[in-house]
């Protein structure tokens, strides 16, 4: 009965390890041509959004903040750029830049 | 839980106090969709995304538990008799929302899993022919 338990639990970790970590990738970037968070924030704020916070995910700036949709959104943005590659809205992709070499 | 610790007393114990833990649970819920409106600002925005799949999972997950919560008091449990065993079946289908909900609005499924990965483990192992005893 134990030994069921623990090969589902491992099952049900296992099946996880894949998508584990955010859903987006950035391209490899030199840190440091990376924008600050206060001017990733200034660009945002430009174009209409809010920023509520922000932190590094998959090489990426991750933005949880407000688009100027007023949309509840989590924005991936090329560091370097600022240019906006995903927007999810509560898990649902509403933005995706598709690169030229895919 | 019997199964696995035989000859333990936490399971009794848990078993006991089945009725608090699930108060408890919609306990949680209540703070979590708070925070949730609280979070959202405005009115408005929360009709605008109700629609979501991660959003609307949460919404089903939660309504199913207000009335657990509300005939969770020992007047409501003697009124409904029989019936009250049956309207905790709702727990099942809540569960299922609950877990789609925590899936589809986070990027990792990992922490969703392994609780849920529990608790479906739990559900194989149970008896079929648990007696039918009126048990709180």
């Amino acid at each position: 009965m134990t030994g069921s338990m623990i090969a589902l639990m491992l099952l049900s970790l296992s099946a996880t390890g894949a998508h584990a970590t955010g859903r987006f990738q950035c391209e490899e970037t030199d840190r440091a041509g990376w924008l600050s968070e206060t001017q990733v924030t200034e660009k945002l704020n430009a174009a209409g959004w809010q920023v509520s916070r922000m932190k590094e995910d998959g090489g990426c700036w991750e933005v949880y903040g407000t688009d100027p949709q007023n949309r509840r959104v989590e924005a991936c943005l090329h560091p370097a750029s600022g240019e906006v590659q995903l927007v999810s809205q509560r898990g649902t992709i509403v933005f995706y830049i598709r690169k030229s070499n895919e | 839980m019997r199964h696995i610790l035989p000859g333990s007393d936490f399971w009794r114990w848990m078993r006991r106090r089945r009725r608090y833990f699930g108060v408890a649970a919609f306990g949680y819920a209540l703070l979590h969709t708070t925070l949730y409106l609280t979070d959202m600002g405005s009115p408005g925005a929360v009709p605008a995304e109700v629609a979501l799949p991660a959003i609307w999972t949460g919404w089903l997950g939660f309504t199913l538990l207000v009335p657990l919560a509300l005939t969770s008091n020992d007047a409501m449990l003697i009124r409904l008799g029989r019936h009250w065993r049956l309207l905790q079946k709702l727990t099942y289908p809540a569960a299922i929302a609950i877990l789609a909900h925590w899936l589809l609005i986070h990027d990792g499924a990992a922490a969703a899993l392994v609780q849920f990965g529990l608790l479906a483990a739990l559900q194989v192992m149970r008896p079929r022919n648990t007696p039918k005893q009126m048990e709180t």
